[in-house]
């Protein structure tokens, strides 16, 4: 179910994912010291307090989270330390999370394997909204933006999360959650421009409405360069991208909180594209024009029961549409959510409720992409129910649910979880959880033929004495995927300024994606060799991710992040996958040098990835090298109203390669950029 | 420390010494008495929980905020953790004829009934929002640790300044809630009108 809306639910959902997610630094408020010796404060006057020197209560120091689940948090300071300028590249530092950008305007990402421009197992919401395509089940990061200082934090749980959020949640969630109206009040501009990020603009007010009821509005906007492919020649990649939208939030008696937003957005994406004709030389490059447009409005109430329960109901619409060479797509989606969170007893914690979404999507074939039908009108109905039953007060934590979903391909799925959280110290805390998540069809395995390539008759794969086009092709039959998950994790805060969160995983795969070859047919002057998808892969993966947070002096902090995965599928030529990078490190430092000058440092490697690429001459087995990269961020704050910070991105290497789509695409690397950026607050 | 170092033995008296010595004792003894109180940075929940203390008895409520002369005053500390001991050791202090009650109040639930409402910075924006709505016009004293909640509509919030606890009162809440603070508390309070 999807919704971390308003903070609101986020705590709801919180209690439901074990026991509460505490961010991973936290104002932490010493308790009172409880001086002896010294003087009752209770017998000073009021004058006399005012000239008690104190020791800062909101000193920042750790603790651990509360969560059931192995869950990683980036907060608003760490979206202002990471000198990033979109959310894709914000999740490099999340550990479990692969990122990979394809070119300037496309980017792939994925949880504990499986990445590609079409991940379909990690499940993306937006205050709330799910961001996923209903066509192929993955995200067009490009489009997927806010103000980046209006967002409050973004929660990541690796592993599945579809006892709650439902199908897609495989082996992921991540929830992007905007700050209330209330903690948006004033102005923000924001304004610069570099090598890559050519220019940039943002504007946001927001201001009281009445009494108890705030609201902003915000509009931004991007221009970005263009990349290089592999070869070095300019990859013809870059893009524009324009958003304007709105939040109010407000309570009208101390028993309500309601919250309406909305957002509009256009994209200018320009791409070069390498498609598959029937004419000499069977290809052709060139340029392509991308046109994205959608907007979405969201509305959601929360009703607290004076038993200390509270119910929530959710709206929203969502459209969506994308103009481009191969493929012009439209879809609405109307979502409705209700849910109930509730105490039973002393030790029974409850959350149950309902949901249901349509969607309509529109398609115009093109000669490389063919629905059948085109058009295709979609329901999805769940309930879920989840007990978190506390044996042991403060110590031992049991968290049981289920979600029950029906949908129009594969009918009804459950996908149950239990979780147990035990803290035998209050600075150690160790859980475990077995869990079933299922990725239901998709439109593009049911009712889609993709032409990627057309063979010529001289090539040795084509039977057939003709040119013959080759490609995907969907399968009436085609099932939901399914993991098993089991995982452990245990956290450790050593002392106030250190802290370790270890997450260990082991997924059990079965009807994963395959495909198979169908037999040839002759479509007049052309021949067809499609390989047909089929769930007969299976596999396993395990891994381990590290997070370590240290506080190292006053003024010096770092944070760490460590991925290992291994994987162990049935062929990657039959599962059309990746081949996941085994190592990922990052590294980051902050250094507030003095009350006005900041130093901030971000180092990244990625070990060597694979995927299949099917232009890859000979062999469609294509390698990616490992990479070390690094960005760092200065600011400089002349008053307590404007910050003024220089950028570097990428800044190791000239360019890069991490990613190559499977088909359509050329292999292009990232550039390095600099860039610099003022922040006017009023 | 006291006892001078060798060389005084020479340069003065016997007697001379003695007298330094005592008056110098006597004189270190004074100034770090006085110096105690500000020199040791107290823990500041303890400090907000004085001030907040001060604040009840500089207050006046209207008679309908009481049921009768002698009710407690209730102080509800508002957030998702543990009440502060420095807030449990205010509890049952004499207010003029009242004593003082504290209770925690979870951030979630809806509010009780208070007099005086102290919102931890955990609280989130939300919670907030809603608990302040709940008080409008109603005779209730809101206090935040930080601006957010003044800007939110609450009357009175700390700041630190240069290591010090300061406070800054909003007059139109409070005359719109039908309180009346004492002059002593406006004259030191920083004065706001968001």
């Amino acid at each position: 179910m999807l919704d971390l809306f308003t903070d609101k639910q986020a705590q709801a959902n919180r209690k439901r994912m074990g026991a509460g997610i505490m961010l991973g630094t936290a104002l932490f408020a010493t308790s009172a010291t409880a001086q002896v010796n010294e003087t009752d404060l209770t017998t000073l006057s009021i004058e006399d307090l005012m000239g008690i020197q104190v020791t800062s209560v909101s000193k920042k120091s750790q603790s651990l989270s509360d969560s059931a689940a192995a869950i990683f948090v980036i907060t608003a300071e760490d979206i202002q330390q990471s000198g990033a300028t979109c959310i894709p590249e914000l999740l490099r530092m999340v550990p479990g999370l692969n990122v990979a950008r394809i070119d300037a305007n496309k980017w792939a990402v994925s949880s504990r394997g499986f990445n590609s421009r079409f991940s379909d197992k990690l499940l993306v919401l937006m205050d709330g909204r799910s961001v996923y395509n209903p066509l192929y089940s993955g995200v067009y990061w490009e489009v997927q933006d806010t103000m980046l200082d209006d967002i409050e934090r973004i929660e990541v749980i690796r592993g599945p999360g579809a006892t709650i959020w439902g199908a897609n949640a495989v082996n992921g969630v991540i929830n992007i959650i905007t700050k209330h109206a209330g903690d948006t009040l004033g102005g923000l501009a924001v304004a610069g421009g570099g090598t890559e990020e050519r220019a940039f603009a943002a504007g946001r007010y927001g201001t009281t409405i009445t009494e108890g009821v705030y609201g902003r509005l915000y509009a931004k906007g991007n221009s970005r360069d263009s990349y290089q492919f592999v070869t070095g020649e300019d990859s013809e990649d870059s893009w524009e991208s324009y958003r304007s939208g709105f939040r109010v939030d407000g309570s009208l008696a101390s028993s309500n909180s309601f919250n309406i937003q909305g957002d509009i957005y256009k994209g200018d994406l320009n791409q070069t594209v390498i498609l598959p004709t029937l004419t000499d030389p069977a290809f052709f490059i060139d340029n392509d024009n991308v046109d994205t447009k959608g907007g979405n409005i969201l509305a959601s109430w929360t009703q607290y029961t004076s038993g200390g329960g509270e119910v929530d109901l959710q709206f929203y619409y969502d459209r969506a549409s994308r103009d481009e060479m191969t493929n012009h797509e439209e879809s609405d989606t109307l979502d409705l959510e209700f849910q109930h969170h509730f105490s039973f007893g002393e030790k029974q914690d409850l959350i149950w409720g309902l949901h249901y979404r349509y969607i309509s999507e529109k398609f115009y074939n093109t000669f490389w992409t063919k629905l059948e039908p085109e058009n295709a009108d979609t329901n999805l109905f769940s309930f879920f129910v989840q007990d978190e039953y506390t044996a042991l007060k403060d110590t031992l934590i049991f968290t049981l649910g289920s979600k029950f979903e029906h949908n129009d391909y594969t009918g009804y799925e459950i996908q149950p979880s239990l979780r147990a959280l035990y803290s035998p110290l209050k600075n150690h805390k160790l859980w475990g959880a077995v869990s079933r998540a299922v990725r239901t069809p998709h439109r593009v395995e049911r009712n889609a033929t993709l032409t990627t390539i057309i063979l010529p008759s001289s090539n040795p794969i084509n039977p057939l004495s003709i040119p013959a086009a080759a490609g995907v092709t969907s399968n009436a039959d085609f099932d939901s995927q399914i993991v098993v998950a089991y995982e452990a994790g245990y956290r450790y805060l050593v002392n106030q300024t250190l802290s370790l969160d270890l997450a260990l995983f082991y997924n059990d795969y079965d009807d994963l994606r395959s495909t198979e070859p169908t037999l040839p047919t002759i479509n007049g002057s052309y021949g067809a060799v499609y390989n047909q998808f089929t769930n007969a892969a299976a596999g396993t993966s395990h891994g381990l991710e590290l997070a370590v947070a240290w506080q190292a002096l006053e003024k010096v902090k770092f944070d760490f992040a460590y991925s290992y995965i291994n994987e162990d599928y049935t062929d990657i030529y039959i599962t059309q996958a990746s081949d996941a990078p085994i190592h990922q490190f990052s590294l980051r430092a902050n250094w507030k040098i003095t009350d006005s000058l900041s130093f901030d440092f971000w180092g990244r490697y990625v070990s060597d990835a694979a995927g299949i690429y099917v232009y890859n001459p000979g062999d469609p087995y294509y390698t990616i090298d490992d990479y070390f990269t690094a960005d760092i961020q200065i600011t400089y704050r002349p008053t307590s109203q404007l910050d003024i910070a220089l950028i570097g991105q990428n800044l190791l290497t000239e360019s890069h390669e991490e990613y190559v789509q499977e088909f359509w695409s050329l292999p292009t690397e990232i550039e390095r950029g600099v860039y610099l950026k003022a922040t006017y607050r009023f | 420390m006291i006892a001078g170092p060798d060389s005084y033995h020479n340069f003065l008296g016997r007697k001379a010494l003695k007298r330094f010595s005592r008056s110098t004792v006597l004189f270190l003894l004074t100034f770090c008495w006085c110096a105690s109180v500000p020199a040791a940075p107290r823990d500041e929940y303890a400090v907000k929980a004085a001030f907040v203390m001060n604040f009840a008895m500089l207050t006046e409520w209207p008679e309908t905020a009481f049921s009768n002369p002698t009710e407690n005053i209730t102080l509800c500390v508002v957030g998702t953790s543990t009440l502060p001991q420095a807030f449990q050791s205010i509890e049952g202090k004499k207010i003029g004829k009242r004593l003082l009650h504290v209770e925690a109040v979870d951030s979630q639930a809806t509010t009780p009934k208070c007099h005086i409402v102290f919102y931890k910075d955990e609280v989130d924006t939300a919670d907030l929002v809603r608990t302040l709505s709940a008080v409008r016009g109603k005779p209730v004293l809101t206090v935040g640790e930080k601006e957010r909640v003044t800007k939110l509509g609450g009357a009175i919030h700390f700041y630190t300044q240069n290591g010090k606890l300061k406070f800054a009162i909003n007059p139109t809440v409070i005359a719109k809630q039908g309180l009346k603070l004492s002059s002593r508390l406006l004259k030191i309070a920083t004065l706001i009108d968001n």
